[in-house]
This record gives structure tokens, C-alpha cells and sequence, in this order.
């Protein structure tokens, strides 16, 4: 009977670690959606009737949801808090806690750098270049995921089989 | 002297260059901030000489990301705001300040759009010199309303200062309804609104317009008794202030020049000199360090 209890565990444990593999890697598609959404956003406003740094912030923040979401209204408060550290610093370090893979942290980390520090033309420019890179690593990793969702899963339930096998 | 001029110019330094400006005694002696990339930090007297700042017996390092840094503090990062205003030739600063900039710039039809490196920058700090035209005012507002002046001098004289101190003077004391037409922010300072030198509690401020647009706008929408503004340029302001005249409101602007002589030997000023438009001149003098300033009535026309 506890081989059967410790057997279904093994099983439950490796099920488990599949889907939560494969759950990070959906946190990573819908956070790249977000982004390219806000930074989209963001261009947009910018053309309409070029607000403030802050304000763009916090739109973006309403605009999306989540961890996304979250990142802007931290930066956009670290901003109207900050007297003393360039805005691209606050925008990396806040953008640390995404789930994004490190070549759209790259470009993600790009926007932080123009952002505020050109005129709206520019900033536009270079917010719609990051946009179009995210949309990039969004494709690539939509295709990963399709591939490897399956796979994860059937190796982790061959993994538990194994195991309980082992261990019946 | 009043320190807090300083204090206030350097909160747009980063943290390190801020506190080496503000460690310099006679805080209020200094008229400029100087950044310079690669050479350091220079704070001007108002002698004009200016003085390095060092630290610990060594010239204090400034690099070109300080220099981004600082218009990144000033805009609050928003350059896209500042962009508009950098066309005149400086970011205006809360406090009235000026931050000017140099280095490599972007220009997109005929504008200067930002800048893609800079080199340079220069923080001028702004002080009201209260009671400047205490000896004049008695004679702009003579019986019952003011007369129609024009400030005279050659630049660095003080014009706009003098300006400025005779329309707070003349609003805290006649309490007149003051139309001040500030294409370049540099009399009234506005910051969200609110005037960050002292003209008066009476004044209503038009920023950032040009000045006959401006002049226009201030005497059909506020029903100014008198109108002020900076620096006759253009005979399109020639044109806004003869407009006002005729409309019985009373005058105040500068002029660059040294008198009423060389004031009319220029076909701009000698036609407002013709139109009658100003009944007195108010002309700024120097001598070494002090300035002083005299009255003289033009003669009438018409």
C-alpha cells in the first residue's frame, strides 16, 4: 500500500513538474504579449499628444495586466520617487523580475534606453523597433512552446512511469 | 546673500556633482553652473571668472552620461516635453533656472530636434534683484496710471531684471491688472503654472507664445490695464503694441540699445519712436559693478 502511495506521489511530482515547465513558458508567451501591447501603446501616445514620461507610464500600466502591468506602475513610481538614477537603470532593474528570455530582455531593455531621452520622433522609432523584436522572440517562442509543450509532457509522464516501475 | 538659489540650480546634478557645488562657500555669489565632458565642473562669479571645482586637490571628473543625466533630471524624463522649448535655446528649469546645452545636435527640417552627444552644459541660475527699480517706478506710474515706458540698454545690462521688479512693484502697490506677454519664459518663469519669480500678485502670464500673438491675446482676453514683454524684436510685436496703444492700455517692454539716439538710427525702433507709442525711455547704465537707471520723456507726437 505505501508503494502504491509513494508510487502515485512519483507520479503526481513529475506530472506536476511538466505542467509547471510548461506553465512558465506560457508566463513568458503572455508577457511578451503584454509588452509588445504597452510598447505599442506607448508609440501611439506618444504621436497623439506627446504626455510625460510618468503619464505614459501609467497608461501602459492600465493598459495591460499582470506582471506587465505591474512593471510599468513600478518604474512609472520609482520615476516620480527617483531624483537621482537615469530611467533606463530603473527600467532594467525593474525588468528583471519578467519572465522573458534573455535575447527579448535585451531588446525590452533597448526601449528603457530611449525612452524620455530624445525627442517623441525618436522615441517612437525606437519604442516600434522593440515592439517588432518582442513580436520576433513572441513567434519564436510560440513555435518552441508548441513543440516542446508535447514533449515535456510525454517525458514527464514516461519519467514517472519509469520511476514507478522502479520502485513497484 | 541668498543661498537657496544654488541649492535649488544643483538639484538637477547628480548626487556626487551637487554635493561638490554646494560644499563652495559664498553659495550666493555664483551666477552659473558649467559642466563640461571630460574636464569638470566650473561655477561662474558674477565677476564672470570661472572657478573649477575640486575634489580632494584634483579637478572633479565629469563624464558625458553626467551631462545626459542632469537633462534627464531636469526634463524629468520627458525630453519629448522639453524638445519644443530647447528651440529657444534653453530648457527652463524650475526656480526660474536656465539649463543650456551643447554637443552633437540633431536637426530635422532646419530644427534643432535634441542632442545625439553633448558636451557641454550651462546651468544659469536666477535671482530677483527686488527693489532694482525702486528709483523708477515713482516715475513709470505717474498720477493716476502708468506711462508708457521702453527699458533701454545694451545686453547683460539687466533689462529684463529691471523689467521684471517694475511690474512687481507696480502690482503690489497699484494693484493694476498686468498682461505680461513671456515668449521665452524668462521673465515670469512659469512652472505648472505658477510664476517662480515674483511679479506680482496681480499679473496674468502668457508663456511661450510668440509676443504679438501674445500682446493680442492678453488684451482681448484679460483686459489688461497695462501690458508688458521682453525684447522688441519684430515688426510684427511693433505692429501687437501700437494695436494696444491705440486701445488706450499702457506699455512696458525692452529694447536693445544704448539710448534714445541709437534707437532711432534702427528703422525698427525709429518707427515706434514715430508711432508716439512710448512716452518716456527708461535707459540702464554701468559703470564697473554698479548699474543704475534715469528716466528721460520722448518727445510728444501727433
Amino acid at each position: 500500500m505505501q508503494r502504491l502511495i509513494g508510487g502515485g506521489l512519483v507520479v503526481l511530482a513529475c506530472v506536476g513538474g511538466a505542467l509547471h515547465l510548461t506553465w512558465q513558458r506560457r508566463e513568458v508567451l503572455r508577457t511578451l504579449e503584454q509588452l509588445i501591447a504597452a510598447l505599442l501603446l506607448m508609440e501611439r501616445e506618444l504621436g497623439r499628444g506627446e504626455p510625460d514620461t510618468a503619464t505614459l507610464l501609467e497608461l501602459a500600466a492600465q493598459s495591460v495586466a499582470g506582471s506587465a502591468s505591474r512593471f510599468f506602475r513600478n518604474v512609472g513610481e520609482a520615476l516620480n520617487r527617483n531624483g537621482e538614477r537615469p530611467l533606463a537603470e530603473l527600467w532594467r532593474e525593474e525588468g528583471e523580475a519578467l519572465a522573458l528570455p534573455s535575447s527579448a530582455k535585451a531588446a525590452f531593455d533597448a526601449a528603457g534606453q530611449i525612452l524620455g531621452r530624445y525627442d517623441a520622433r525618436e522615441q517612437r522609432k525606437g519604442l516600434h523597433t522593440a515592439a517588432q523584436t518582442l513580436q520576433e522572440e513572441l513567434q519564436s517562442a510560440k513555435e518552441e512552446e508548441k513543440q516542446t509543450s508535447r514533449l515535456t509532457l510525454a517525458l514527464g509522464s514516461c519519467t514517472a512511469v519509469f520511476l514507478l516501475v522502479l520502485l513497484l | 546673500m541668498n543661498d537657496t538659489a544654488l541649492e535649488q540650480a544643483a538639484t538637477c546634478l547628480p548626487r556626487e556633482l551637487r554635493l561638490a557645488a554646494l560644499t563652495k562657500g559664498e553659495r550666493g555669489r555664483y551666477e552659473e553652473i558649467r559642466l563640461r565632458a571630460g574636464r569638470g565642473m566650473f561655477l561662474t562669479g558674477a565677476d564672470g571668472r570661472e572657478e573649477q571645482v575640486m575634489l580632494g586637490g584634483e579637478a572633479l571628473p565629469v563624464s558625458a552620461d553626467d551631462l545626459s543625466l542632469v537633462v534627464e533630471l531636469a526634463t524629468r524624463a520627458s525630453f519629448q516635453n522639453a524638445a519644443e522649448k530647447l528651440k529657444s535655446g534653453f530648457l527652463p528649469l524650475k526656480g526660474g533656472h536656465r539649463l543650456g546645452l551643447c554637443g552633437t545636435v540633431t536637426v530635422r527640417e532646419g530644427s534643432i530636434t535634441g542632442f545625439r552627444e553633448l558636451s557641454s552644459l550651462a546651468i544659469r541660475i536666477a535671482r530677483p534683484v527686488h527693489g532694482f527699480a525702486e528709483p523708477v517706478v515713482a516715475q513709470v506710474y505717474q498720477g493716476e496710471r502708468p506711462s508708457s515706458t521702453l527699458i533701454l540698454s545694451p545686453p547683460g545690462y539687466g533689462k529684463t531684471t529691471l523689467l521684471r521688479d517694475l511690474i512687481r512693484l507696480i502690482s503690489l502697490r497699484y494693484h493694476l491688472r498686468i498682461g505680461l506677454a513671456d515668449e521665452r519664459g524668462e521673465v515670469a518663469a512659469l512652472w505648472k503654472g505658477v510664476p517662480q519669480m515674483d511679479v506680482g500678485p496681480t499679473t496674468d502670464v502668457l508663456d511661450g507664445c510668440p509676443k504679438a500673438q501674445g500682446l493680442m491675446q492678453l488684451l482681448r482676453g484679460m483686459g489688461p490695464q497695462l501690458l508688458a514683454a521682453d525684447e522688441i524684436t519684430a515688426p510684427e510685436d511693433v505692429a501687437a503694441l501700437s494695436s494696444a496703444a491705440n486701445c488706450g492700455v499702457a506699455l512696458l517692454a525692452t529694447a536693445h540699445a544704448a539710448g534714445v539716439e541709437e534707437l532711432g538710427q534702427r528703422p525698427l525702433y525709429r518707427e515706434l519712436l514715430e508711432q508716439g507709442i512710448f512716452q518716456q525711455v527708461c535707459i540702464l547704465r554701468r559703470e564697473g559693478q554698479r548699474r543704475s537707471c534715469t528716466v528721460e520723456a520722448l518727445p510728444c507726437k501727433g
